[in-house]
């Protein structure tokens, strides 16, 4: 129960921060690239360097850490294609959609029918997801071993 | 001017920085793990909560990960009243249209992302996060990120140049 009520505390905080920056990992990435812009990309550059120092200092004094460093997981070539291809794809309509999934979980907070709508697709893409692609997953991962 | 514009600038690393470290306290002393570096997962999460919710009310069997089986992750929920929060406290919440122009598009991008993420499993901060945790295929997945991000930009140019409107 611990982990229910640490997430919902975290997801008010960075809630908070991120309505008032206007944080996007996507946005980042697109500005820095298109713009030469890398205002919002520091954002991205925040979460690695955040991770290694917390997970570092965290393993460090004892918490519970484990698998630390990762290192190579890639354990099947079908994980390594559905990675790569999911990512790719991910990427490309969430520069159309003009934000990461994070991003349009707080424009629809502040009101944005767009992002609500975007919403609607990406709970009913969960739903497609559970009944039908998840199948399709668990071939490509059966079939490359 | 100069002052306030360096200032928000390392406002938006302080931001990506507080959540690699809260996600990192998330998983050290709350047990929201495994998977590893699983504590901000804007893919993951609310997939997870919405399969919990599913079950619970369909009786449906949608897999969760471990950390949120018993108790569902409310992280989604927490980030709708975060900025719910931020916006009506600065008055900017507000009915409005939004980026995307046309509805049924904005109904299509997030279907698709939806299912290209969890194809992935990450979205694009728990991918970072996971690069911070060390995962080499997370770095290969932040690259292809970026490639798709790249990919879109090339094709909106393309577009830009024959005047065809978006």
């Amino acid at each position: 129960m611990t982990a229910m009520f640490a997430t919902l505390v975290l997801g008010i905080v960075i809630g908070y921060l991120g309505q008032r920056t206007k944080f996007c990992t996507i946005s980042g990435i697109r500005d820095f690239v298109m713009l030469k812009d890398s205002f919002r990309f520091k954002g991205l550059i925040g979460i690695i360097a955040g991770g290694l120092v917390g997970y570092t200092l965290f393993h460090l004094i004892g918490a519970d850490i484990p698998n630390f460093p990762i290192g190579l997981d890639i354990t099947s070539a079908g994980i390594l294609i559905a990675g790569i291809v999911g990512s790719v794809g991910m990427g490309f309509f969430s520069v159309f959609a003009e934000g990461c999934p994070f991003r349009q979980h707080v424009m629809a907070a502040e009101g944005k029918s767009s992002a609500l709508l975007y919403l609607l697709g990406f709970y009913l893409g969960i739903v497609y997801f559970n009944i039908v692609t998840i199948q399709w997953l668990e071939l490509l991962l059966r079939t490359t071993g | 001017m100069k002052f306030n514009f360096k200032l928000k600038t390392w406002q938006v690393f302080g931001v990506g920085a507080v959540m690699g470290i809260g996600a990192a306290i998330v998983q050290g002393y709350f047990n929201a793990q495994p998977p590893e570096a699983y504590g901000i997962s804007f893919i993951g999460h609310p997939n997870d909560l919405f399969s919990w919710l599913t079950n619970k009310i369909a009786g449906t069997n949608w897999p969760i990960r471990d950390a949120f089986i018993v108790y569902p992750v409310l992280t989604v929920a927490g980030v709708f009243i975060g900025s719910f929060a931020a916006a009506s406290r600065n008055r900017e919440f507000r009915l409005q249209p939004g980026p995307v122009r046309k509805k049924f598009l904005a109904v299509i991008f997030g279907f698709l992302v939806a299912n290209l993420g969890l194809l992935w499993g990450s979205c694009p901060i728990r991918t970072a996060l996971m690069v911070g945790y060390g995962s080499v295929i997370a770095i290969i997945a932040l690259a292809s990120i970026a490639g798709g991000v790249m990919l879109a930009i090339v094709y909106i140019r393309i577009k830009a140049r024959k005047g065809v409107p978006q």
